[in-house]
């Protein structure tokens, strides 16, 4: 089998097994749905592990065609866009971490989702999921993967509203459909500006065609474009203003929350701007707006996080936050560090995610922290693992998170679109994520355990299999938490600063610098041309590393102290903080000064459009016309007495005038 | 002097006011078609009067049709009064307005 | 004998369903005249495909032409007809959507279905009529004939307010077609003035038109754009169109947003803008301002309706202003984007209210709030709806997004700030289709009487599954779809922006200037 085609059945297989389980095998058993479902992802895994480390990491691309999409006519030539695939070192990794966490969700979903009737629908929607997903990434022109990026979209849709007989689980769905219609537009407008700029949009088209003259001639539509595919990330990778969506996501099954809303979907924003960051770098605004948005985000959803009481919302700040360091991450111009911390988040959260839906599954659809504790001692497997996915993401050293967020904290500082603000921001945020990490995991699997026994008498659904005893789930679940778990330690060490390797004697660059080259080189060379080297110093590097583990360990600490005894140990806090408190307990109520600002007056509009433009205006306007042309009518319609004798008079009268007409 | 047929021609204008008046003015069916038919003997009077004065024949053939045709519209217009009165025991012409507007 | 085929094709596609108008209009047993019905739109189908097979893709010229003496040789008045890249995909979104919704009629259509399959098939007559002349007059022959069945199918099978809604789109539409008139008759006398002969052939009259002075032609541009806008509605006339379809029964709103409202986009594409290029550069403005405000302002209004049916129809008045917005971009991707976007417009929209449908003769009820939950009682409904909506919305893999993406990329190119407020369309789009989703797919089922709703039947299944696959294929084969519309889209667009003639001839089949790709092979 050649490279092309490989290739092509890592896109289409799990759209094969979607059709499978959506249109044939709807009356089939969980297993051959579970097993078809797992293999349409653990296939393509295999065959990509087998380009990755094969052709890719030679430094080969592979591009394959499928067939002609759109072709039009576009000013004297022509505006080809193929449905065409690359495969670089860039949509490598995507392409590992998208099979490989997806068939190790695949797995333990089968598990997780053992007692729902027709679970096909659910294996349908996530294998097309990861369909959509691989022709975002590996799409080889914008359009196709804007295919996947509103294909992801969708199947998020769906997914958040798996449970649609709840309409709050379907009205969460759409909140995240809109939300991320909103920076579609944005990568729609930045799609038709390539169109306009270069008369293409296929990525190597316009690294190729895109010069430093070009860039500076069109400096203001370069900048334009960098602000519209930031509204995309926005949309997609869920930050400010358009994060709104992605905690309300956690509505969905937690196997979703750990691929869609954790390891994939909402990472692709940092896929594309990697992608294109070729040319974002040619507009300091458009990086500096992307940090600052990064940044803010971080901070944000990390105050957010501190104080919510939901296991699962818990983490999905956290993936807010820590998508905004990625964030932070490219717009101080090191993507690669982006892109790493993409891959540790992908790990360690997917981890987190199955760790707490195992936590959920076997407390029986428990979600509230306050009701758990001590729960390692009966989960021991997956306690353990969501330790260390939890040093993982607060940057314990030797941890993944540690490196690969140590990084882009040290660039934030020292990049070429840095400042020393950005790393107060971004070290803030770490500070906050410390806390609630530590905070979440020691309730839920320390101290003593305030399960409320009556509550699992309380629930409906049959399990005579599963006693009622808290226990260990099988090892479909914990399989896949332990290879994360694995992957969550090691995973890091790609991303090692220069400071630790110049101490360990390693000479160059570390490992996902010199992978990506091939994709950031000219974005480098960019900045190097406009800015100069804008490397910090080892000291510097040290120093920040330093104070941010210090901040770390004080910030667990402190949450380990106060949650000693149990919840109630933040209650005298929250009560000093008062109203701040409530507002942050409400989300700074941001979803509330949408409804206000925004959806209402939209509404009111379009009642208004309704009422008074079309049903007042319009419609007045139509049929006040015909009546002034009743009323002229009528006069004249009076003349038409019916009598005969008066026509008659008419017709005389109407002779002798015409009859003076001829002839005088 | 006149000669007779410009009398005639005088005359016949003469007879087609009173035709005209009975018409406009009279309000029973019946006298309204009496009115019709004088109107056709003026104009027939007038024909027959101008064949006269230009000395053709096409004038008098004319007045054999419009006398042809008089008859049969005094045969229809009487059948229609008939018919009229029998619904609505009635020959007044005030009386048939059903297409005032 | 191809060549002879090739040569009656058109004619045969205009008579045929007529033929089969008196045929079932003859039959006794209703049951049977529903087949013979459905047997008649397929055979017109399959006709059709005649046109797909032995279209000469490289040609913008018109094919499968005849012209021949209609009326007494000095009025000029001919019978001739031809389709294009613009038209083939008209005719056959056309050919393909009428065996759908005689199917669908089945069960949506109870009393005097004879007549009604009568009218419908005269409908389908007059649509291809419509789209495939080349003669003004015969144009107008068909495009006012469109209007008699329509009026009595809205007005005999509609719903409890039929006969104001019937009456307001016969005269709306009315008033824009005499405005028409008007223009066509003096051009037909400026035509006279100019050459000394009469014409009503559209292809003389392009050069005849082209060539006014501007005032002149911005007034006929007026006239006819008018009855065009009117048709397809464009703001601010467009309020016919709710309570049109809100009253017609379920066929008629499927051909009525299907190809009707096509009829508008079509003329404007086929007349207004070729025939008149200056005027339409002058005016270009403020159509395309009039379709962006369209855009927003339809889908706002669509947002607030509790009325399904009412809902969907304001998403057309929205939908079809990005078709208006496209052409007046005057490229080709604005051209080409409105043309598939007419076609998606029409399967999709058709979808939704072959949907509406489905639950209508359910429950006999509109209101959204009357519904909720039904994917648990109806997944495949669900399905289907799901689909519909996904093209409805323009979801890149469906036919919609392929046009929509067009048309806003053909206006961005020359107007950017309008195409990012068209571009809003998008976004509210998605949210008053997912809200109509929410409201009656997802929720709990709480009605007692929706708790018996069956899911659909298998004729309603294969219905829908067409229309889903097409909505698919539209969004993944429009290369070789719109290969065949390429070399019209590009000579419209250079005619119009060299404000020149619209140049094209008649390709006779047997005896023709041009070979026909097929005749070259053989």
């Amino acid at each position: 089998m050649n490279y092309q085609a490989m290739l092509a059945a890592v896109l289409l297989l799990p759209l094969l097994g979607a059709v499978l389980n959506g249109f044939f095998l709807r009356k089939a058993p969980r297993l051959v749905t579970v097993t078809v479902a797992t293999l349409a992802i653990a296939v393509p895994f295999v065959l990509s592990c087998a380009l990755v480390f094969g052709p890719i990491a030679s430094g080969e691309m592979i591009r394959t065609e499928l067939f002609k999409w759109i072709s039009v006519p576009l000013g004297g030539g022509w505006l080809e866009i193929p449905f065409a695939l690359s495969l670089d070192r860039l949509s490598g990794i995507l392409l590992l971490i998208i099979t490989g966490v997806g068939s190790l969700i695949h797995l333990y979903a089968g598990e997780y989702m053992h007692h729902e009737e027709g679970v096909y629908r659910f294996f349908a929607y996530l294998n097309l999921f990861v369909f959509s997903m691989l022709s975002l990434v590996l799409g080889a022109n914008m359009v196709v993967t804007f295919l996947g990026w509103e294909g992801v979209g969708v199947c998020s849709y769906l997914l958040i509203g798996y449970w649609y007989s709840d309409e709050a689980n379907a009205r969460a769905g759409m909140k995240a459909f809109v939300a991320n219609r909103v920076g579609d537009l944005g990568f729609l407008l930045a799609m038709f500006m390539s169109v306009k700029l270069f008369g293409s949009v296929d990525y190597s088209a316009i690294a190729a065609s895109l010069t430093n003259e070009l860039a500076s001639e069109n400096a203001p539509m370069i900048t334009a474009i960098g602000l519209c595919m930031l509204l995309g990330v926005a949309g997609k990778s869920a930050q400010l203003p358009l994060y709104i969506w992605l905690p309300d996501a956690m509505a969905g099954p937690t196997p979703v929350s750990a691929l869609i809303h954790a390891a994939t979907m909402v990472t692709s924003g940092i896929y594309l701007m990697t992608r294109m960051s070729f040319l974002l770098v040619h507009s300091s605004t458009a990086m500096t707006t992307i940090a600052v948005i990064g940044a803010a985000t971080a901070l944000f959803a990390a105050t957010i996080g501190l104080v919510q009481n939901d296991i699962k919302k818990v983490l999905a700040y956290s993936t807010v936050s820590q998508l905004g360091f990625m964030v932070l991450g490219c717009g101080v111009g090191a993507f690669q560090y982006g892109v790493a911390h993409l891959m540790t988040h992908a790990f360690f959260k997917a981890l987190l995610f199955l760790g707490a839906g195992s936590v959920i599954h076997a407390m029986h659809h428990e979600q509230d922290i306050r009701k758990m504790g001590g729960l390692i001692k009966k989960m021991p497997i997956t306690g353990w693992t969501f330790v260390i996915g939890t040093l993982a993401i607060i940057g314990f050293p030797g941890f993944s998170g540690f490196f690969s967020k140590d990084e882009i904290l040290y660039y934030a500082w020292s990049g070429t679109f840095g400042h020393p603000l950005l790393w107060v921001t971004g070290a803030l945020a770490a500070a906050c994520t410390s806390f609630y990490m530590v905070r979440l995991t020691y309730l839920v699997f320390f101290g003593q355990s305030r399960v409320e026994h009556a509550h699992h008498h309380g629930h409906g659904h049959d399990d005579h299999h599963h006693s009622h005893e808290i226990h260990e789930n099988p090892w479909t679940m914990t399989l896949p938490l332990v290879l994360l778990a694995v992957f969550s330690i090691i995973g890091g060490y790609v991303s090692l600063p220069h400071a630790i390797m110049h101490v360990v004697g390693l000479e160059g660059d570390n490992a996902i610098t010199q992978w990506l080259y091939p994709v950031i080189s000219t974005a480098k060379e960019v900045m190097k041309a406009a800015h100069g080297d804008a490397h910090g110093s080892s000291a510097l590097e040290w120093g920040l590393m330093g104070t941010s583990t210090l901040v770390m360990l004080i910030m667990s600490g402190f949450a380990i102290a106060l949650y000693k005894a149990g919840p109630q140990g933040g209650d005298s806090i929250a009560q000093a903080a008062g109203g701040f408190y409530r507002l942050i307990l409400d989300k700074w109520r941001v979803d509330e000064l949408y409804q206000a600002v925004i959806i209402e007056p939209l509404k009111k509009l379009g009642d208004a459009f309704f009422k008074f433009g079309d049903r007042a205006v319009i419609e007045g306007i139509i049929n006040e016309g015909p009546r002034g042309i009743y009323l002229v009518t009528s006069v004249l319609s009076d003349i038409q007495s019916g009598l005969v004798r008066n026509y008659l008079k008419l017709v005389f009268v109407a002779v002798i005038a015409l009859g003076a007409w001829i002839f005088i | 002097m006149l000669t007779l047929p410009e009398l005639g021609l005088y005359f016949s204008f003469l007879l087609f006011l009173v035709g005209l008046a009975g018409v406009m003015f009279r309000k029973n069916i019946l006298f309204m078609m009496l009115s019709v038919e004088i109107l056709l003997n003026a104009a027939n009077l007038a024909f027959v009067s101008a064949s006269r004065i230009t000395g053709t024949i096409d004038g008098q053939v004319v007045m054999f049709f419009v006398m042809a045709v008089a008859a049969c519209e005094a045969a229809v217009g009487l059948a229609l009064i008939i018919a009229l009165y029998r619904t609505k025991a009635s020959i007044e012409a005030d009386d048939l307005k059903a297409l005032r507007g | 004998m191809v060549s002879v085929i090739s040569q009656w094709i058109l004619t045969l596609l205009i008579f045929f369903p007529l033929l089969g108008a008196i045929v079932v209009g003859l039959m006794k047993d209703v049951r049977t005249a529903r087949h013979v019905a459905v047997a008649i739109a397929v055979l017109e189908m399959i006709f059709s495909f005649h046109l797909i097979a032995h279209f000469n893709i490289d040609s913008a010229s018109m094919q499968f032409a005849q012209d021949l003496a209609w009326l007494p040789s000095g009025t000029g008045i001919r019978y001739i007809v031809g389709v294009d890249g613009l038209s083939l995909m008209l005719v056959l979104l056309t050919t393909i959507l009428c065996p759908l919704i005689f199917l669908s009629s089945y069960s949506s259509i109870e009393s005097n279905v004879k007549s009604f399959l009568a009218l419908f098939l005269v409908l389908e007559s007059a649509m291809i009529g419509a789209l495939v002349s080349l003669d003004l007059v015969l144009f107008y022959v068909f495009w006012e004939a469109m209007l008699i069945p329509m009026y009595f199918i809205i007005g005999v099978w509609g719903g409890k307010d039929r006969i104001y809604a019937t009456t307001k789109f016969f005269i709306y539409t009315v008033v824009g077609s005499l405005l028409m008139l008007v223009a066509f008759a003096y051009l037909y006398y400026l035509h006279y003035q100019q050459n000394g002969v009469f014409s009503t052939s559209l292809i003389e009259l392009y050069r005849t038109a082209a060539g006014l002075p501007a005032e002149t032609q911005l007034w006929l541009f007026s006239a006819t754009a008018l009855a065009f806008a009117i048709k397809v509605p464009l703001f601010p006339f467009h309020t016919w169109l709710p309570d049109a379809h809100v009253q017609a029964p379920t066929p008629g709103s499927v051909i009525l947003a299907g190809v009707l409202l096509k009829m508008g986009t079509y003329g404007l594409m086929r007349m207004s803008i070729p025939m008149f290029p200056e005027a339409a550069h002058q005016a270009a403005p403020v159509m395309i301002t009039l379709s962006v405000i369209g855009i927003v302002y339809g889908a706002l209004i669509a947002w607030r309706q509790t009325d399904i049916k009412k809902l969907v129809a304001y998403s057309s008045v929205s939908h079809l202003g990005f078709v208006v917005a496209g052409m007046f971009a005057f490229n080709e991707m604005g051209f080409t984007g409105a043309l598939y976007q007419m076609v998606n417009h029409g399967v999709s929209t058709g979808a939704l209210f072959l949907l509406i449908g489905v639950v209508y003769e359910r429950r006999h009820t509109r209101e959204m709030s009357e519904y909720g939950g039904l994917a648990k009682q109806m997944p495949w409904y669900a399905f289907f709806m799901v689909v519909a909506t996904m093209g409805s919305v323009a979801l890149p893999g469906t036919g919609g997004f392929i046009g929509e993406w067009l048309i806003l990329n053909g206006v961005f190119q020359v107007h950017p700030i309008m195409a990012t407020l068209a571009g809003t369309g998008v976004i509210l789009g998605a949210i008053y289709m997912l809200w109509l989703v929410l409201k009656v797919v997802w929720g709990p089922l709480n009605n007692e009487e929706n708790k018996k709703l069956a899911d659909c039947t298998p004729r309603e299944s294969f219905v829908l599954a067409t229309l889903s696959v097409f909505v698919f294929a539209t969004g993944f084969l429009s290369a070789p779809i719109l290969e065949h519309t390429v070399p019209t889209m590009k000579k419209l667009q250079e005619s119009v922006n060299s404000k020149s003639a619209y140049k094209t001839q008649l390709v006779i089949p047997g005896r023709s200037n041009e070979p026909m790709k097929v005749m070259m092979e053989k």
